[in-house]
């Protein structure tokens, strides 16, 4: 009886320990991982946001603008999503969240929407629900090269191009701080031109070459590839950064639960030992 | 002493270059073009090509030379070059870059598929090869 619960406890108490050594080790693995995505980030992070803004301003200062960029310039029927997300689990709520915001996003439009999922995690969620998944990319997302981000962003600007989607949106995660995450959606076709406070207009004009058109069909893919490379070094700091939060609280549960079994085990074997003494004692007195 | 620009070269994963230049000289769409502080301000698309920077300070014939993979060059009161991939010819790999032409040539030469896409991708493969190869003896111009 007692010893038998002592044996169970002792057992739980393994089981927990060695669950404590795997979450601990997976602690410190993606806590060097972040270490390495954070300073790709901020590296990538300083430029890109230079050179989106310098597009934004290009875009804002031109009346040449090719028209199909703009926003309110045909009707938004199809749109595609680009989610992304992590390949591996055990990061907590991260791709939960995105997962979210991504079908909230979804179930407000009407028509059919075309996903494009970047990890495997919002690939099989929305596989499973049934909705068509354009393409996917299912590398890590740290391994990712700017290459292959502009053979991701490639097809959908044909797509929007030749008018099979209207509207291009991506949800991603921010990166706030290693303890703060944002899920965040950014549409980044058309061009909403007007309501963009920060780009202020020129007095200069620019002089373009060969031509604005072909500036701007150069810039548009340009941009599109950039944002979503830089979402995809963003969002794999992120992992790394909920995954690190989501094992340490693991492994602080784990802890806290090796303390009040190894309690309920002393006390379990102390009224073990307690009922001993009292079987002695009582068998003694019988003797008498 | 001639004025000097502040010039930004910009590839996705870092910073190539920045610091203040007296001129920049790159390959646009319709040739070599030549950029010094107080250019009016323009955007100009480049071409594979190489970029031809003279630092602050230095002679009219001290160049550094970097292979670039096309781009675009946005001339303001500063110049940025937004570029895919650069490499100082100092940096650059002659056996790969040699591998890398002859595989491009390979595949052109015996591939039996005729996709546009492909193919105009192994041509884009050969002329940076090119221009990678001409960067690193120095550069074209002083080739010839």
């Amino acid at each position: 009886m007692a010893t038998s619960s002592m044996q169970d406890i002792k057992r739980r108490i393994k089981s927990v320990n060695s669950t404590e050594h795997i979450t601990n080790a997976m602690k410190l693995v993606s806590a060097g991982k972040l270490r390495k995505a954070k300073a790709t980030f901020e590296k990538t992070n300083e430029n890109f946001h230079y050179i989106t803004h310098s597009i934004a301003e290009i875009f804002n200062n031109s009346s040449e603008v090719p028209k199909q960029y703009l926003l309110g310039n045909r009707e938004i029927k199809t749109t595609c999503y680009i989610i992304v997300t992590s390949c591996k689990g055990l990061c907590g709520g991260f791709n939960s969240n995105i997962i979210k915001e991504a079908e909230r996003e979804i179930l407000a439009d009407w028509e059919k929407p075309l996903i494009v999922a970047i990890g495997s995690r919002g690939k099989e969620y929305f596989e499973k629900r049934g909705y068509e998944i354009y393409s996917e990319y299912l590398a890590p997302p740290e391994s990712i090269s700017f290459l292959e981000t502009q053979k991701m962003s490639k097809p959908i600007i044909e797509m929007y191009n030749e008018g099979k989607i209207d509207e291009v949106v991506l949800i991603y995660t921010s990166f706030i701080s290693s303890l703060e995450q944002e899920v965040k959606n950014v549409t980044l076709l058309p061009f909403d031109i007007e309501n963009d406070p920060e780009i202020m207009k020129l007095d200069k004009t620019v002089e373009y070459e060969p031509s604005v058109e072909a500036v701007f069909n150069y810039l548009v893919p340009k941009y599109v590839e950039m944002m979503i490379y830089a979402a995809v070094v963003e969002s794999a700091t992120c992992e790394h950064a909920a995954r690190r939060m989501a094992m340490e609280s693991a492994t602080d549960n784990a802890r806290e639960m090796l303390d009040s079994l190894s309690l309920y085990y002393n006390r379990a074997r102390q009224s073990a030992i307690t009922d001993e003494i009292i079987e002695i004692v009582a068998g003694s007195e019988a003797q008498k | 002493m001639s004025r000097t620009v502040k010039l930004e070269v910009i590839t996705p994963s870092k910073v190539f270059y920045r610091g203040k230049v007296q001129l920049v000289i790159a390959r646009t769409l319709e040739g070599d073009e030549g950029f010094m502080a107080g250019h009016s301000w323009a955007c100009k698309l480049l071409e594979i090509g190489e970029l031809w920077i003279q630092e602050e300070g230095k002679g009219s014939n001290e160049f550094r030379i970097a292979a670039i993979a096309g781009g675009f060059i946005d001339v303001r009161d500063s110049i940025i070059i937004y570029t895919d991939a650069a490499e100082w010819s100092e940096d650059i790999d002659m056996d790969r870059v040699l591998s890398e032409k002859a595989k491009a040539e390979d595949w052109l030469t015996h591939e039996t598929k005729h996709d546009p896409d492909e193919i105009s991708r192994a041509q884009i493969a050969i002329a940076k090869a090119i221009t990678r190869m001409n960067v690193a003896e120095g550069g074209a111009r002083r080739k010839r």
